[in-house]
Order: C-alpha cells, then structure tokens, then sequence
C-alpha cells in the first residue's frame, strides 16, 4: 500500500504542468503593490505606544499629537511620519468606539427584538446573537497589518490557488490512465481495482494539502517580511471584511478557523475531482468537468448581476457550491444590518482592492472617504461624486501607511483660485478642527463596554442615529481641517523623511 | 488447473463481438488465431477481466473469475494488445510499480525485475525513461511486467507485434520455457509464433470459435488441401484469382505456387505437407490480405 501511494505521488508531482500553474499563480499573487519595508516597521515602531486597549490617557495623547498636526496644516509646516501615523491611530480610536457604540446599539435593539419574539426559535436565535455580539471586544489595537494580509490571502487568491492547483494535478488522476491504455494493467492486476483507489485517494489529498501548505508559507514569508508577525490578538472585528461578523475571534484563532474550513473544503474538492476524473475517459473532460463544478458558481458571483427574489435564489444554490466552502468568507464582505450607519456600510458597487491592506489604520479613512462620495452623490451630483471619487483614490492605497496613496496614484492637483472648496457641502462652515477623538471622548471607553442597556427600540434608534452624526460631523470635520492639504504635503515629500 | 469459459458472449450494441465461446483450458500454451475483428482482442480483455461478458461465464478452477476478484487477478498475467506505458517512468520503475500493483514484496519484486530485465534483455536500459523506447522494447516491458507475478495464467494478445525476427524467436523461446505448469494464452496473426509450441490452436472467426485441436490433428484436416503447382509467369495472375495462393516461389522456369483447394487446381499439381499458414489461409484468406499470414 505503502508502495503504491509514493508511486501514484510521484506520478502526481512528475506533471511539469503543475511546476508552471503554480509558478504563474503565486507570480499574478505578487505582481503590483509595492509595500516600503522599512517605512513599515517605523510605523510598528508608532504603534507600540498605543496599542492594547484604548484608554482615555492614549486618546488625550493622541489628541495632542492631532492638534499639532492640524496647527502644523494651518502653518503650512512639514508633517512627520511618526504624526502621520499617530494621526491614523487616533481615527481608528474614534472609529473603533463609534463600532462599539453601534454594537451596543444593536445589542439592545436585540434584546427588545427577544422580548417582541413571536416564535421559541426566534427568540433562540436572536438570543444567540444577541450573546455572541455582547462577547465581543474590539477596544483593543494593534498593528496588524501581517495576521491582516495572511487572512485576506485565503478568501482572495488562496483558494483560487488550491482549486485550480486541484484540477490541474489531481482532474487526471483517473482518466490519464483510461486515455494512456495503462488502464488495463491496473484493471487487470491484483490491487488495480482495491489498493490502488485508495491509494490515488490518498495521494490527491496530500497533494492538496501541500498546495495549501505552500501558498500558506508564501503568504507567511510575505507577510513575516513585509509587515512582520504582530497583532495576532486583535480582534476579528477589527478587520474591514469581518466589522459585523458576530464571533468572538481574535485573529489567530480566526487564520486558523478559516484554513481549517478551507483545507476540508479543499479536500471535499478533491474528491469530486477525483471523482469526476474517475468518469471520464480524456483528460481534458476531466479537467473541464471539475474545473467547471468550481467555476460556474464563481462567474454567476463574480460576472452576473442578479437582484430581487432571483438573488435570494441565486445566493441560496451558491451557498451550497464547493466554490464557496473553499473561499470561507462570504463573497462580497459583510451585508450591514439595517439600522446602521451609511458610513459603515459598503458601497453595493464597491469592487474589492486587492492593493488594499485591510486592518490597516487606513480603514477608517477608506470608510469616510465611501461615505463622503455617498453624500457627495446624494448633494450636488456629478460633481460631489467626482470630488469623492478623488478623494478614494487618494487614501485607496493605504497599504504604505495611514492616509498616503500608491505610489505614482494620480491625484489632481487642485487648480489656482482655491478649487479646494468645491466639493464643499452646505455645512461646511458647521465646525472646527478635526474632533474625532474629541466627539468620542465623553464615553467611558476605558471601561469594559456594558453588554445590556435597558433601552427600547425607540431609544437605540435614537442613540444609534446620533452615532451616526457623530461620525458624519467627524468626516466633515476633518476634511474642513485641512486633511487634504496636509494628505498633498505628505505625497509630495518622499516617504519615510 | 482449469480455466473453463461456457458460452461466453459480448455484445457492443448490436455488435457481437464474441459469440457463444465455450472451452476449456489446462496447463500448456494455446494459440488463438483469428483475423483482425475476430473477437480475439474481447476474449483475452474478458479473461483478464478489464471487460465483463454480456452472458455466459469463466471459471477458475470451478469458480467465476469475477467473483474471485483479486484472488484471480493475483495468477494472471496480462499483456493487452495496445500498451499504454507511463512515458516518464524509467524501465525500472515501471516495473516496480506493476510490481506494487501486483502485490509484491519489495524484495522480491527487486529480484523479480532484475530477472525480467535480464530475460527481456532490457538491462542496459533500465534506467531509461520508456517513452524513448521503440516499440519493440516497449512490447518486450509489456511482456516483463505480465510474467512479474509468476502467473498461473499468461495471457498475451499479440505479444510479438513490433519485434523483429530475432525478438520474436527469443520470446518464443521463452514461452516455451515457462509454459510448464501453466495456462498460456496468446493470440496472434502470425502463426509461426505458435507453429511449434502450442499444444493446441482456436480458430476463431466473426466471434464464433470454429475449431480447437492440436496442430497436427488441424493440419491433418487439410492434408489434401494444399498442392504445389509449378506456372508460368504470366498464369499467376490467372491461379491468383480462381485460388488462395499461398507463396509464390520465383525460378528462372516461371514460378511456384502453394494453393490451398479443396479440388487438384490442375493435372500437374502435386500435394503438398500442410503447415499453419495454409490453415490461416484456408479459414481466412476470403477476408484477410494474403501478406498478412506470411512472414
């Protein structure tokens, strides 16, 4: 048995097509996104100071630095690339507490929903909820941008790799044999029919699970070289694609949940593969068959635009398809609740980053900038949505640090006469300086956030619009600081000065 | 030993590839002969149980082959007609691999395929990965791989295609070395293959076997069926349309030519000792290119 397993792994690792897939893939993977090492690991130096839990000593420090830095705007003086940082942690502070303020929020308006609950599985269910929201901690920072890359890796390229791996070296497996003629040796031998299935079984699966384990180590080694391995204990919540997710994972345990779901999902794959060569007497059936039980549900996900009842359909028969077991998370990041802030929500439009590193302190810039385009279209048209999408493309890049665009981002340049003021909205003049922290900063955040509060529906509705305006007052506020100004500053003088 | 097959039939479609073949097999090397599209091919594919019969069944020593399963397929040793070989495998490996396939130890089967290699006379090239092989030496792995086991029962579907002359006289040889204590199954068109070594020959024909006797009782059937003629050039053309000509042998006086009739094809004819390419002749000349029996 022994014997036959290293034979049918050698017959699998001797395909020269597998060497080239597999090269081409991880080259597509790594093609663009230039990350500045050494910048990185100046901003994890930042970061240290304020990371763990956000305490209200953190945020008047941080309110120090933001006062400095919009003083240093005004002045028309040079920002520095520890304030630059410093100035993203202290967004993300206020991002994170209008988060926690907004799961509250939710929280009470589920145990309302418990009390108003018209069926036993119901109330269960939303009592489930309701715990597992109340379980979560978000109040804790950390750099996490490497733990960050490695878990986009498995939903964005990883299992593209390992399907496409799995067709390309295991879709033959069976059917390479019936089209060769060896066939009737093996037909005709005593374990060709027993021993031998088990070992080409056996064979199929340690070869997806080397393929895992190979995009896996690539995506370590990227991730170990680039940003380095901090921030495992951040909370799931922290990243973008999971702010509504309901468990109370920190990262590690999520990377690994995830991988696990993905390599038996993979090795589900690599059954029917199996299967499918086993059927089929030309390899090229073979390999367009499962090829094709993987990716039929990925183009309807990806390519077609369905909506109404057709798309609860749609989603319900995806739901089952191999392609999604393997992906893990759902396709298109989180579907908000309803009730929740316009700004938290995701543009239906948005098409993923895949420049974008997400659980940067970026996020939160990237979030303001949807919701300005949102108000931009909803004020003036085209041309509040034009200054928006502007204003995307110059934070889009949030990978090399807080607020700073891609290198060689095109970003126009404002024209003589102040063309600055015209995306400006009618409550421009409402404010002052950047107050994100400041807005925040009556909430006893440095305390563990209560999990109940006796409030009805009307209440958290109410508490939960004035979250809302809170972080709508910030975004105005900051642009009308002169966040633009000093972005151009900083883009014009090289990083890490 | 027994191999019994009692009316045995497949069906493709309409198509019957073999019909009703009912024999039975002891120790000793039985040549098939039959022309292309016989049913040859189907009954070895069935013996070796890569197909299943449409009815009828085979017994090994009194039970169904495919009800033994493994057990049967650990005495058999199969060379199909079309070898498919792993091109990336070296000759060495690929027989380990058959080896493995086969249920050998790993220490026998070292010692099995150094044997092998020997015999086949492939050890110079055991090394060699077998898509460089010709098709001779790919034919001569085939045989190496079906004798790995030491089967009881050898079953070759034209083993000696792709060989030149002095392959097939060694592999000839060899069968009939090892053809002691078991059941020896080769088919082919090439009947000096088993001219003298097969202790009894099938004919088969459209699937329908029509006769299974030793050679010289078959040849005895038609002692009087084969006359030498002596021509001239120009009436070969003539005899070659009213006759099955066997051989022509050319001489300054015109030529020779071997008939096989039922009647004396002229006065002058005289009879001539039958051998097995007459009898090829005599049962398939009607639909089968004469060149092909001849060696």
């Amino acid at each position: 048995m022994f014997q036959l397993l290293k034979f049918e792994l050698y017959k699998i690792y001797k395909q020269k097509s597998i060497y080239i897939l597999f090269i081409l893939l991880i080259a597509i993977v790594s093609s663009g996104g230039f990350v500045d090492r050494q910048n990185e690991r100046a901003i994890y130096q930042d970061y240290q100071k304020f990371e763990g839990k956000i305490t209200k000593e953190k945020m008047a420090e941080l309110e120090i630095v933001r006062d400095e830095v919009n003083e240093k705007f005004d002045n028309g003086e040079e920002v520095t690339s520890e304030e630059h940082t410093l100035y993203g942690i202290s967004e993300l502070f206020s991002f994170r507490i209008a988060r926690m303020q907004e799961r509250e929020d939710e929280i009470a308006g589920l145990a309302s929903e418990i009390n108003n609950a018209t069926s036993s599985y119901k109330m269960k269910k939303t009592a489930l909820k309701k715990d597992m929201l109340a379980s979560i901690d978000s109040s804790q920072l950390y750099y996490q941008k490497g733990p960050a890359i490695m878990i986009d890796m498995i939903y964005t390229f990883g299992f593209v790799i390992t399907a496409f791996m799995t067709i390309i070296g295991i879709g033959p497996i069976f059917s390479k044999e019936y089209s060769s003629g060896m066939d009737q040796f093996l037909l005709s031998s005593k374990f060709g029919r027993s021993k031998l299935v088990t070992a080409k079984i056996l064979a199929s699966l340690l070869f997806i699970l080397s393929i895992v384990s190979a995009w896996s180590l690539y995506s370590f080694a990227k991730a170990y070289y680039l940003f380095g391995m901090h921030g495992w204990k951040s909370s799931l919540q922290s990243l973008y694609e999971f702010i509504e997710s309901p468990y109370s994972y920190n990262l590690m345990k999520t990377f690994f949940a995830m991988m696990t779901i993905h390599i038996i999902a993979a090795l589900a794959f690599g059954l029917i593969t199996v299967f499918t060569s086993s059927l089929s007497k030309k390899v090229m059936v073979s390999i367009l068959a499962s090829g094709m039980i993987f990716g039929i549900p990925l183009v309807f996900d990806t390519l077609l635009d369905y909506g109404g009842t057709t798309k609860i359909l749609v989603e319900q028969i995806l739901n089952l398809s191999i392609y999604r077991f393997m992906k893990v998370n759902r396709p298109q990041g989180p579907v908000a609740p309803a009730g929740l802030p316009q700004a938290l929500r995701r543009a239906p439009d948005e098409p993923d980053s895949r420049r974008h590193v997400p659980g940067g302190p970026g996020d939160a810039v990237l979030l303001l900038a949807r919701e300005r385009e949102h108000r931009g279209r909803r004020r003036s048209g085209v041309r509040g949505a034009a200054a928006a999408v502007h204003d995307r493309r110059a934070v889009g890049g949030c990978a090399a640090g807080p607020v700073a665009p891609p290198p060689g981002a095109a970003v126009r340049e404002p024209g003589p006469g102040g063309a600055d003021g015209d995306d400006r909205g009618p409550d421009d003049d409402a404010g002052g300086r950047p107050g994100g922290v400041r807005a925040g900063a009556g909430e006893p955040v440095d305390q563990p956030v209560p999990a109940r509060r006796p409030v009805g529906v009307a209440a958290a509705r109410g508490r939960r619009a004035a979250a809302a305006d809170r972080q709508l007052a910030h975004t105005d506020a900051r642009r009308r600081g002169g966040v633009r100004r000093w972005r151009r500053r900083v883009r014009a003088r090289p990083r890490g000065a | 030993m027994k191999l019994t097959i009692d009316h045995l039939t497949k069906r493709y479609g309409k198509h019957t590839a073999l019909d009703n073949f009912t024999c039975d097999f002891t120790s000793g090397v039985y040549g098939i002969l039959g022309a292309n599209g016989s049913g040859k091919t189907t009954l070895m594919r069935m013996l070796a149980t890569v197909t299943t019969p449409s009815s009828g069944t085979i017994q090994y020593n009194g039970k169904n082959i495919f009800e033994l399963g493994d057990d049967y397929r650990d005495v058999i040793g199969y060379l199909p007609q079309h070898i498919g070989l792993y091109k990336n495998f070296t000759a060495e490996k690929f027989l380990y691999y058959i080896a493995a396939l086969k249920g050998l130890d790993q220490k026998y089967a070292s010692l099995k395929v150094n044997e092998l290699l020997e015999l086949v006379n492939l050890s110079d090239v055991r090394k060699k990965k077998v898509g460089t092989f010709s098709g001779g030496m790919k034919q001569r792995i085939g045989i190496a791989q079906a004798l790995l086991n030491d089967p009881k029962i050898l079953i070759v579907d034209e083993p000696t295609a792709g060989l030149d002359p002095k392959e097939r006289i060694r592999f000839r040889n060899l069968l009939s070395a090892i053809s002691g204590d078991r059941i020896v199954l080769l088919s082919t068109h090439i009947v000096s293959d088993i001219e003298f070594i097969a202790k009894e020959i099938l004919i088969l024909k459209s699937g329908r076997l029509l006769h299974k006797q030793d050679p010289q009782k078959l040849l005895s059937e038609i002692s009087e069926k084969v006359w030498l003629l002596q021509v001239s050039e120009k009436e070969i053309a003539k005899y070659q349309t009213l006759y099955k000509v066997g051989n022509i042998v050319r001489s300054e006086l015109g030529a020779e030519l071997r008939i096989i009739s039922d009647e004396r094809p002229s006065p002058a004819a005289v009879l001539a000792k039958p051998n097995l390419e007459d009898l090829y002749l005599y049962y398939f000349e009607e639909d089968q290119d004469v060149s092909a029996a001849q060696i």
